[in-house]
């Protein structure tokens, strides 16, 4: 059962609590620091604006994606169509064998990891380095992200040292200059060297035919320049229709991810260097689907808004409790068990929705307005519909449903459910509950009869 | 005016003084009580994806409460159900939609509908006031509510450091993940701050259970769980 897997993972991460310490300063400071940067009027104003500016771009993605190719192969970019993860992991094989590319270095980017691309390129023999600093730490410590921004956030600072200290083969110090400054020297040592550059995408301007990256270390950008050939994995809901559209969005990203106004670098890759200028000779841009326009149209289609800022992870009361890698799932955090399933048909991405106390938090935080929590609450209808629930709490609601509508129903049935509940200790549910939890004990008494014996009600019927 | 009373079902079954103090409260503040035949709202079945048994909870409301000037709960997750219920599954019907902005969470319905602010009133104690998410995110409320405390003398009232952080309840949410559940009642409680304050006030039964049986089941005595309507009854609001 998907389920009691998600549950023995979860399970399995609580019990971590140097992880919980972890995660939950982490998301601490970036919540902090998100609120802290804008006034609530002008924090609404822009979440209006960016709202507004990403369901334009999703609701007419078919032709944006038509205008996109269109602007960018004027500018010299050959653009790639991917209609799933295959398709897309071929295609960048493809280009890195042509060009014989045996070193490539990598910029953060969520839709390469969706793919998994790194494992299909070590596979071909070629080695991939990630130049986020946090992505690297993740990539050394054998690890995926566990945040869509800060890729090691679970990790302390002690681990990194070690990973550093193993990696550069003497001691490395754990203060923030000496981890820094080691990273710096090896990373440009590989930017140096490398064939092939590899990125992602924040956003793809259609009537630019523009691919915008929005960095804070610089890497973005060398690995955008310095070798000789640039491929962009994207996913086709980066799309938006002008510049003016994308600066309603990339006004609040930062702000939302770290409570940054702007970030350090924004980069925007408009083609191939031509003859005389530094840059690379070749860009290519490849524009992903895997699942993406299946959501497009339906109930769900808002979510395709997500400009990926980490908010609702931040925010979430059970992300701080458990980190990313307990969802299983390269997205995590409320986004992730919204989009997951979605992007995903297994069962075990189906189960993720399950994984929220519904508390709503995510909703209000999102700076696109995306409704998360009831996203969540319709995919695990969705779940249920195809299979994937929680053992035996069909029997349960259905019994619960029969006992207790019609009302008067409930006043009968009442007295065996306090009977029940008394000698549950058998029943799983209850057993749940009170292996870490006191449960009052139930009223022999209903209520509507106290209720009339104070006379505090109106008997009219 | 004729409020009806919507019980929830676990006022009925572990939190009777929150409904009964919630019918002090209003009927000293001149309404009458009508109290309808009634079961629960059927969020349990609902927010567990079996929403084909959680629509005869919302028809049977809809059946039994049709007609109501205003519908009180102690309990803002169980409104937020009803309404979002009546919506969903009979938007079509004028009397639902009706019914579903008639149907109040008991502080929403003081601070909206009876217009009060900060009633005068008399109750001894340290007490901190958890928000609940329900009322807080899908209400949108927000604290509010700590209007209704803010005039009662001899009441110190404390913030959590997170007054936004969910005490770990979210119905099944529980019994699927308990571990998780007790390690967020837990991380809350510890945001409690020390010495620990009297009562712990809330206006969500979900959240006082969760947080008063992680408490007991500890062996700790303080705070104590208490009902937002029985703080509000034992000041003597209205009287």
């Amino acid at each position: 059962m998907e389920t009691q897997e998600l549950a023995g993972q979860v399970a399995q991460a609580v019990a971590n609590r140097g992880l919980h310490e972890a995660v939950a300063r982490s998301v601490d400071r970036h919540s902090y620091a998100a609120l802290a940067a804008l006034s609530p009027e002008l924090r609404a104003l822009y979440k209006a604006r960016a709202r507004a500016a990403r369901l334009r771009s999703v609701r007419g993605l078919a032709d944006l994606a038509e205008q996109f190719i269109a602007e960018a192969e004027r500018h010299g970019i050959i653009v790639h169509t991917a209609a799933d993860a295959a398709e897309a992991v071929a295609i960048v094989a493809e280009i890195a064998k042509r060009h014989d590319a045996r070193r490539i270095v990598k910029s953060k980017s969520m839709a390469t990891e969706e793919v998994e691309l790194n494992r299909h390129l070590a596979a071909e023999g070629m080695q991939v380095l990630e130049t986020d600093l946090g992505e690297y730490i993740v990539q050394l410590a054998g690890q995926r992200p566990s945040h869509i921004v800060a890729p090691c956030l679970h990790m302390a600072r002690d681990e990194i040292a070690g990973l550093f200290s193993r990696e550069a083969g003497r001691e490395i110090a754990k203060d923030t200059p000496s981890l820094t400054s080691f990273a710096r020297e090896r990373l440009r040592e590989e930017f140096r060297e490398a064939d092939l550059g590899i990125s992602g995408g924040n956003f793809l301007v259609a009537s630019e035919g523009a691919v915008v990256l929005v960095t804070n270390e610089g890497n973005g950008r060398m690995c955008t320049t310095l070798p000789k050939v640039h491929v962009a994995l994207v996913g086709v809901e980066k799309l938006v229709r002008s510049f003016s559209d994308m600066a309603d969005a990339l006004r609040i990203l930062p702000v939302a991810a770290t409570g940054q106004l702007i970030t350090s670098y924004v980069s925007i890759v408009r083609g191939p260097a031509k003859d005389g200028e530094e840059g690379p000779r070749e860009v290519h841009v490849v524009l992903m689907d895997a699942g993406r326009s299946e959501i497009l149209g339906g109930p769900y289609e808002e979510v395709l808004a997500c400009i990926r800022c980490g908010a609702c992870l931040d925010i979430c009361p059970v992300y701080r409790q458990t980190g990313g890698h307990a969802y299983g799932s390269v997205y995590s955090g409320p986004i992730g068990a919204v989009l997951t399933p979605l992007l995903r048909p297994d069962p075990a991405a189906q189960a993720l929705p399950f994984l929220s106390s519904l508390c709503g938090a995510c909703s209000d935080v999102c700076p696109v307005g995306i409704h998360l929590h009831e996203h969540l609450v319709a995919l695990r209808a969705r779940a249920v519909a195809r299979g994937v629930a929680f053992p035996s709490e069909h029997a349960a609601f259905r019994a619960l449903r029969r006992a207790w509508t019609p009302p008067r129903r409930y006043r009968l049935v009442r007295g065996l459910m306090r009977g029940a509940l008394r000698v549950g200790g058998g029943v799983p549910q209850l057993r749940a509950w009170t292996s870490g939890r006191r449960l009052p004990p139930v009223a022999t008494v209903r209520v509507g009869e106290l209720l009339r014996r104070e006379g505090l009600i109106e008997e009219r019927r | 005016m004729r409020v009806r009373l919507f019980t929830t079902c676990l006022g009925d079954l572990f939190a009777q003084q929150a409904v009964l103090s919630t019918a002090r409260v209003l009927r000293r503040l001149g309404h009458e009580i009508e109290l309808p035949e009634q079961s629960c709202c059927g969020q349990p079945a609902y927010n567990s994806g079996f929403q084909e048994e959680a629509k005869p909870f919302i028809a049977a409301y809809l059946d039994k409460f049709r007609g109501s000037e205003a519908v009180v709960a102690p309990s803002g997750s169980c409104v937020a159900m009803l309404r979002h219920g009546l919506a969903q599954f009979f938007g079509e019907d004028g009397e639902a939609r009706r019914l579903a902005e008639h149907t109040y969470e008991m502080s929403q319905f003081l601070l909206d509908v009876e217009g009060l602010r900060a009633p005068k009133g008399h109750f001894d104690a340290k007490a901190i006031y958890h928000e609940s998410c329900h009322l807080s995110h899908w209400l949108h409320q927000g604290d509010r509510a700590k209007e209704l405390l803010s005039g009662i003398e001899g009441l110190e009232l404390l913030t959590f450091r997170e007054p936004q952080l969910c005490c770990g309840f979210g119905g099944t949410f529980a019994v699927h993940f308990p571990e998780l559940s007790i390690a967020m009642a837990d991380e809350k409680l510890q945001d409690l701050g020390s010495p620990e304050p009297d009562i712990l006030v809330a206006s969500d039964q979900g959240c006082l259970m969760q947080l008063g049986g992680r408490i007991a089941a500890k062996g700790g005595k303080r705070p104590e769980p208490m009902h937002l309507s029985v703080l509000l009854d034992r000041a003597g609001v209205g009287k």
